[in-house]
């Protein structure tokens, strides 16, 4: 059993039929996330702070 | 275990809390400072225990719960022998210290005082008391008696027997506690929906989708029960934003710390303020005045409003949760949460 305190906090609190962690793991890798955040940023660079991989996510992707 | 608790403060949250521990078989004394509310509260228990009862998930007559329900015209009288006190006051930390002050001359040293609190840090909160250790976060979703969440939160100088009283009493009443082991803005929950919320909002302002296509998304492709920008209308966020932000501007002052995020939260958040402000000067604040993202036939009054379906295939999902999947990696790196695989 997946045990993750954000995806339950989203299923029980925010009444979310799955969690992101049960759609990332199925629907995303780490590295689409990561060109995601890429193209935003190129989209918005006045939000490129906002748009930074967190090094959790880079070391994901690697 | 705690026996007997303390609720002060007997509004949505606090009577709806009240009508879980009563259900669970817990006395509980009831203060608030505004005596009016007290009669709807428990008028309102009642009614939500008769609807439990017809459905039969209730072992015991509502009579008998009822009697659990000690309301109190002091808070001395109303203090006397409780071993836990769960605050859900008006959220103004002026109003939640000074409750505190007082509380802590009637309490034995060893009373957990616990604050529903959704969004002031714990670590400020508890600054005030003479035993801070004693003091968490408690925060329960709305309503109580169905949500089974419940976020138990540490604060720098909560102890880890308070956290784990607390997170053994939640699951004692049939609830699914998750501990917050850092005291980070917004807490779990809130935190990584706001960050959805924000995105979500960034996007329709830079014209790179229309909300209406954001929310067909995230009804039809991750199947929530409702989008970002419908909810918003739904719980009038827009008026709720607005009108914290000196509570907010506040927080920044006495306790940056709680923002790990560096810069990038706090420039998205200005960003969407400004549409914020935008529309709550415009009276566009959702149900109340009729009028939000969405029309409604009149103020006050809820249809769900129509979101076309086949708006959802405009919108590449990973747009709007890569923020999100970004912030709960950084949570877990920071240890505020946990993700067990």
């Amino acid at each position: 059993m997946h045990q993750d305190d954000i995806d339950k906090a989203l299923k029980l609190g925010y009444n979310w039929p799955r969690g992101l962690f049960e759609v990332y793991g199925r629907d995303f890798t780490a590295k689409d996330v990561v060109s995601t955040l890429r193209r935003m940023s190129d989209l918005m660079p006045d939000l490129r702070e906002f748009y930074e991989p967190d090094p959790a996510l880079l070391n994901e992707a690697r | 275990m705690p026996e007997r608790i303390l609720m002060i403060g007997f509004g949505t949250m606090g009577s709806g809390i009240t009508e879980v521990f009563a259900m669970n078989g817990f006395e509980v004394n009831v203060y608030d400072m505004y005596r009016d509310v007290i009669p709807k509260s428990l008028e309102g228990i009642r009614w939500s225990l008769n609807k439990l009862r017809e459905k039969g998930s209730l072992h015991e007559d509502v009579d008998t719960i009822m009697r659990r329900i000690h309301v109190f015209d002091s808070l001395s009288n109303a203090a006397k022998d409780v071993d836990l006190v769960i605050e859900a006051v008006f959220e103004d930390p002026k109003v939640k210290h000074q409750v505190y002050r007082e509380l802590e001359g009637y309490v034995r040293r060893n009373t957990i005082i616990a604050s529903n609190t959704s969004g002031i840090p714990i670590t400020y909160l508890q600054s005030v008391l003479q035993y801070k250790d004693r003091f968490a976060g408690f925060h329960w979703f709305n309503p109580p008696v169905l949500m089974r969440l419940v976020e138990v939160i540490k604060g720098k100088d909560t102890s880890d027997e308070t956290a784990n009283v607390l997170m053994d009493l939640a699951r004692r009443v049939g609830k699914e506690p998750i501990l917050v082991r850092r005291d980070v803005r917004g807490f779990i929950a809130n935190r990584v929906f706001g960050v959805l919320s924000t995105q979500a909002f960034i996007l329709y302002m830079r014209g790179i989708y229309d909300y209406r296509a954001i929310d067909s998304a995230l009804i039809y492709k991750l199947g929530l029960p409702m989008g970002v920008f419908a909810l918003t209308d739904f719980t009038g966020g827009i008026k709720l934003s607005y009108e914290s932000r000196n509570l907010f501007e506040e927080i920044d002052r006495v306790a940056p710390e709680t923002e790990p995020s560096k810069g990038g939260l706090a420039k998205a958040r200005a960003v969407v303020f400004s549409l914020i402000e935008k529309m709550y000067k415009e009276g566009r604040i959702g149900i109340r005045t009729g009028k939000g993202f969405y029309e409604y036939p009149e103020p006050g009054k809820w249809v769900r409003p129509d979101i076309p379906r086949e708006l959802a295939d405009r919108v590449n999902l990973l747009d709007l949760l890569a923020p999100m999947v970004n912030e709960s990696l950084r949570m877990e790196r920071l240890g505020i949460c946990t993700r067990m695989i």
